[in-house]
């Protein structure tokens, strides 16, 4: 039997039932009636071909489609409209009016048509019915059960095979992946739990690393034989035949894999840009990705991270100011001129990248990121010490005499080494240069002038292998370069006194994957009690420490696991480290929050993946659970969805005016009114896929900025090639090896990607920012995540507003993809999915969650919510309330006629079109009942 | 000993669903009345609205009953010069007297903090449903107008020319909106223009269409 062919025509067959749009579950948790159904047929495929085989049930294909047709059309009575008002109902009016869904007269006809539709032969419609007529406990009595035995049946088994839809249709309709588990667990004896094992992985949710953890563990499992049945977003339960002798895996199989997943997701190259840090913060923000094989890189970057003339554009008044301090330190001089003002500006413009040099090197050599590995701790009589640390005999003082004497070690060491390197430096330098770089702080252009880079201007060019006889003689970049140069050899020269595994060197895939397996609860050798003492009695100290960045027991302010060494956060990283925490002590002292190695790596790893800081995150999970079949649709949607993103975001597209959006409410909700009701029915029937997703996302520049685009491009290719604007084209196909008829023939083969080499590369890239603004990552149906460099707000929205464009972006992605969808701002917390969401997260603006009236926007009202955001947000042009709150405005208008008398006032003419009366009575209808 | 005084809330009368429920039914009922307004369409609220812009102001202050507050609105409609003759039918006034009715009972039957904001809820969401008809009549009448010129030019460029229409006047064939004989673009047409739209009016005339029925929309 083909299954996905079956599987396929079934999910049509739903769709065209509107399945999508009426609720199967509502209660403990939501389910549309076509996921509910969706999710039985996807376990019932993953299981038969187990139950066909001759050692369990031996099941024939007819056997087979009856069971098939029979799950499918199990819950076929909830499409009533009667059903799906009692659903609807709050629970206390629905006490005492229960509404059947098991009809017989519907059962027929549904099977018949879904046996057609299938191709099934007409045999297995009596089976199929009393399938459908016995999968509920309530419906299985004397009555019906008669009439079961009195009625034809096509196979003699029918009781046991109805028992198997019934199993599965109880075990679909549990919340949650443990409850799940118990479930199948206590129908031990019945048709299915004998003929199968079941086994599952279940973590933490934490973001990125929870995919590849995700990914880790479903690939471990399928490596010893078992196959994924239901994925929820914080596991996977799998099942294998009860006959095979395969195992769950070890936790350091998974764990393995996981450092292979790390290795294939992060980059291999271009980390200059995530080492180096801001000039006027920390210049080394993170120590774990600094590798000293790199350091001549880090150096080149860092000169680029302030601007030319980021000095000389300064106002004269504070030019002057560090001007004469310079000179007075330097040369005892007072009261200059604007021009010698204007002559020093330039000077300190041009050294102010040599400054970033020296100081990044200073904190290159610090001692605690070059002892990052241990490096100073690694001599036999530490080892010695170790191992009577370790001891289980030696007493309290004795402990700490020798952590002591570790200690004293340990400084030594570090003296030594930095003895050395002083020597090395001041040897190029000149003597107590080294004491001087040391006594420097952030950026103080006076200090940094007076004491570094201007003693390193008048030395000899000899030392630096220049035959110039002052430094200050040579071009500003030979002398830079020869400065990178010569730092990266003397900071070399002192790593490469340490041994060669100490040296400082950035975390291994192993290394990291060894922090986050820590969120695998199952299969891992956990002692549940002991984590829960350790979790109490840290909370319990944890208040006060919560700034401290010494070693101390703490949870974690941002996922609350339990820690002892962190990482002081930095807000080069983590938006603001210094916000308020209720983790902290109320009204207590204020600073700079302490987070786990785990959200630091995790935060890493989302900024590694993007390119740049992450602005917020969205999630995406099935609402509840999702079947195998169904999972790998939905990844393979997204993956598709995420490459031809990918490809219009880059470099490598052949048309920089489009442009993806997800902030710009009205282009999206513009497309979908234009192109007529059709797709917003078929976004809330069936769902968008990748293609026409993007379709609703993509839009075309406005011929004005195409115009403004297009001169920058020719300003910034005039500044590269040092060409003015009015040359001909002949000298640019001189400069470019090139024949271009034209200036406009050569501009648009360079926008169309049709002419390019490696500068221009860079200045379309940068002209036209092609570098890709989110990452899908998505490994496995349990959850994905796409970080995006920009928050979805446009330029001056109040955060009620941002909120209303969020929830229009959530709405239309969780519909179109059918699941849950939040919105995780940059390094905050994952929100728990517990399985009673609904198709969106309402962001957590007071103001929208009194609007919406809830915390989840349910499926039944999710249409009505994108249509009412997207009309409101096609008609803020034209209502012209203020830009900071026009949406809100709109949707909270007391009536219509507010809204329409409001643009006919703001218009000149006084003319409301038909188009905007109907986008008024989308934006203010009524939820429905 | 002192009676103690206890301030008891009131207890309200209509629950929110019954509220929205009769200012719809209030809204259907006048808006049954205004179908028979003269002023079927017009820029100003306080001509589209007619006399229930002051009947719910006068319904809002109290002290009116039923019956004078709709001889009050009665003689308005009739001194409206553009009421053919003064002559409104049974069903209009009906709609009018039972709307009005029903207005004083619900504004009796709110608390008083709540009586502006009904009465405006009332107001808007009847001004809504008389422009939004008013703005339907213009759109299908817009069609008619574009369909007819279409049949009779070739072109835009034809169609312009035939006009006289000024270079800043980028209208066309498909982009043409109804206007009435009182629009400023009929009184300031050529010849050519004016026989065009009479033609038109005709037209409309003979499907029991009137003209002019939408002439306060003024095209700027």
């Amino acid at each position: 039997m083909n299954y996905l062919e079956i599987y396929t025509k079934a999910t049509k067959w739903m769709i065209d039932r509107n399945w999508r749009e009426f609720y199967g579950k509502r209660g403990a948790f939501t389910q549309s009636l076509l996921q509910h159904t969706d999710i039985e047929l996807n376990v019932l495929l993953t299981l038969l071909p187990i139950l066909a085989k001759t050692e369990h049930y031996g099941l024939s294909d007819l056997e087979q489609q009856s069971l098939i047709v029979g799950q499918i059309v199990h819950d076929v009575g909830k499409e009533t409209e009667e059903w799906q008002r009692y659903v609807r109902a709050p629970r206390e009016q629905q006490r005492g009016r229960y509404v059947a869904h098991v009809l017989r007269p519907l059962t027929d006809d549904a099977v018949n048509d879904l046996v057609e539709h299938l191709g099934f032969s007409d045999s297995v419609v009596d089976d199929a019915i009393k399938f459908v007529n016995l999968h509920m406990a309530a419906t299985r009595n004397s009555t019906n059960v008669l009439n079961a035995i009195i009625q034809p049946h096509n196979s003699k088994r029918w009781n046991i095979l109805a028992r198997i839809v019934a199993t599965i249709d109880n075990l679909c309709s549990v919340p949650s992946l443990l409850p799940t588990l118990q479930a199948i667990e206590q129908d031990k004896d019945g048709a299915i739990a004998p003929h199968v094992k079941i086994d599952y992985h279940l973590l933490n949710l934490r973001g990125v690393s929870s995919v590849l953890l995700h990914k880790a563990a479903e690939q471990a499992f399928v490596d010893e034989g078992w196959d994924p049945i239901l994925y929820f977003s914080d596991g996977t339960i799998y099942v294998a035949d009860s006959l095979s002798d395969g195992s769950a895996p070890r936790p350091s199989e998974i764990l393995n894999e996981l450092a292979c997943q790390i290795e294939k997701t992060m980059p291999t190259s271009g980390f200059a840009k995530f080492v180096v840090g801001s000039p006027l913060a920390a210049i080394l923000p993170k120590p774990d990705l600094f590798d000293h094989k790199e350091i001549e890189m880090y150096l080149a970057e860092v000169t680029h991270r302030i601007g030319r003339k980021s000095f000389s554009k300064k106002a004269l008044t504070s030019r002057r100011k560090v001007v004469e301090t310079f000179l007075s330190s330097t040369y005892g001089t007072e009261n200059i001129t604007d021009a010698e003002v204007d002559i020093w500006s330039e000077r300190i413009d041009v050294a102010q990248p040599e400054m970033l040099a020296f100081k990044f090197f200073k904190a290159a050599t610090d001692p605690d990121v070059v002892g990052k590995n241990g490096a100073f701790l690694q001599t036999a009589e530490v080892d010695e010490l170790h191992s009577q640390l370790s001891c289980q005999s030696n007493t309290e003082k004795e402990r700490k005499r020798i952590s002591n004497l570790i200690k004293k070690i340990q400084k030594q060491a570090i003296k030594d080494w930095q003895r050395q390197l002083q020597s090395s430096y001041e040897s190029v330098f000149g003597e107590g240069s080294f004491g001087t770089l040391q006594s420097t702080s952030t950026l103080m252009p006076a200090k940094d002038m007076a004491t570094i880079v201007y003693p390193f201007w008048n030395l000899p060019g000899v030392a630096f292998g220049s035959s110039s006889t002052f430094m200050k003689d040579l071009p500003d970049e030979d002398r830079k370069r020869l400065l990178i140069t010569k730092l990266a050899e003397l900071a070399m020269e002192a790593y490469e006194v340490l041994p060669e595994s100490a040296r400082p060197s950035r975390a291994t895939p192993q290394e990291v994957a060894k922090v986050f397996i820590e969120d695998l609860i199952h299969p891992n050798e956990l002692d549940a009690k002991a984590l829960a003492a350790q979790q109490w009695s840290s909370y319990v100290v944890s208040k006060p420490s919560m700034f401290r960045n010494a070693d101390t027991v703490r949870v974690c302010p941002i996922c609350n696991a339990h820690f002892s060494r962190g990482v002081l956060a930095k807000a080069d990283f983590l938006g603001k480290p210094e916000s308020h925490t209720n983790r902290a002590v109320a009204h207590g002292r204020t600073g700079k929050i302490v987070i786990c190695n785990a959200c630091k790596y995790e935060i890493f790893l989302r900024q590694l993946l993007l390119g740049d800081r992450v602005a917020c995150v969205l999630a995406l999970t099935p609402r509840n659970h999702i079947g195998r079949w169904s999972g790998a649709r939905l990844v393979q949607e997204v993956k598709m969805f995420s490459e031809e993103t990918r490809d219009l975001m880059s470099n490598s597209t052949r048309n920089p005016n489009r442009q993806v959006t997800l902030a710009l409410t009205n282009v999206i909700a513009g497309k979908m009114f234009d192109s007529g009701d059709g797709v917003i029915d078929r976004l809330a029937r069936a769902g968008f896929d990748a293609s026409t997703l993007l379709d609703m996302l993509v839009y075309d520049m406005s011929p004005k900025k195409q115009t403004e685009y297009r001169r920058a491009l020719y300003k910034a290719l005039c500044e590269e090639y040092e060409l003015d604007k009015g040359e001909s084209i002949t000298v640019w196909n001189e400069e470019l090896d090139s024949s271009f008829e034209s200036i406009d023939a050569m501009l648009e083969a360079i926008i169309r990607n049709d002419f390019t080499n490696e500068v221009i590369d860079d200045i379309r890239r940068e002209v036209y920012r092609l570098d890709p603004r989110m990452r899908v990552v998505c490994q496995t149906p349990n959850f994905a995540l796409i970080p995006m460099k920009d928050s979805i707000k446009v330029n001056r929205d109040s955060e009620t507003n941002a909120a209303l464009r969020e929830l229009f972006t959530l709405l239309l992605l969780g519909l179109a993809v059918d699941c849950s969808v939040a919105i995780i701002d940059g390094a905050g917390e994952t929100p728990s999915f517990n399985g009673g969401e609904g198709v969106a997260l309402v962001p957590p603006i007071p103001s929208i969650r009194a609007l919406i009236g809830s915390e989840w926007v349910g499926l039944s009202e999710a249409r009505t919510w994108v249509e009412k955001i997207g009309a409101a947000s096609l008609l803020a042009g034209a209502a012209l309330y203020p830009e900071r709150s026009n949406l809100y405005q709109i949707l909270t208008a007391p009536t219509p006629g507010h809204i329409l008398r409001r643009i006919e006032m703001q218009s000149d003419s006084g003319y409301v079109s038909g188009d905007q009366v109907r986008l008024i009575e989308k934006a203010t209808q009524s939820l429905p009942k | 000993m002192r009676r103690i005084i206890m301030l008891m809330p009131k207890e309200q009368k209509l629950s929110e669903g019954d509220v929205t429920a009769q200012i719809e039914e209030i809204v259907t009922l006048l808006d049954g009345y205004l179908e028979e307004y003269p002023v079927k369409n017009a820029r100003s609220k306080h001509a589209l609205m007619g006399p229930v812009a002051k009947v719910l102001d006068r319904a809002k202050a109290g002290k009116w009953a039923a019956e004078p507050l709709t001889g009050y609105a009665l003689r308005m409609h009739e001194m409206n010069p553009r009421s053919y003759g003064g002559y409104i039918s049974p069903t209009a006034i009906e709609n009018l007297r039972k709307g009005i009715e029903k207005l004083l009972i619900l504004c009796q039957s709110i608390p008083i903090t709540a009586l502006a904001t009904t009465v405006e809820q009332i107001d808007y969401s009847l001004f809504f449903q008389r422009r939004k008809k008013g703005i339907e009549w213009l759109e299908v009448q817009g069609q008619n107008l574009r369909q007819f010129l279409q049949e009779k030019y070739d072109d835009d460029a034809a169609f312009r020319k035939a006009w006289a229409l000024k270079r800043s006047d980028t209208v066309t064939l498909d982009t043409i909106r109804y206007f009435g004989s009182s629009n400023k673009r009929y009184r300031d047409g050529n010849e050519s223009l004016k026989a065009d739209m009479d033609e038109f009016y005709q037209k409309m005339r003979e499907q029991n269409q009137n003209p002019d029925a939408g002439e306060e929309e003024e095209e700027m």
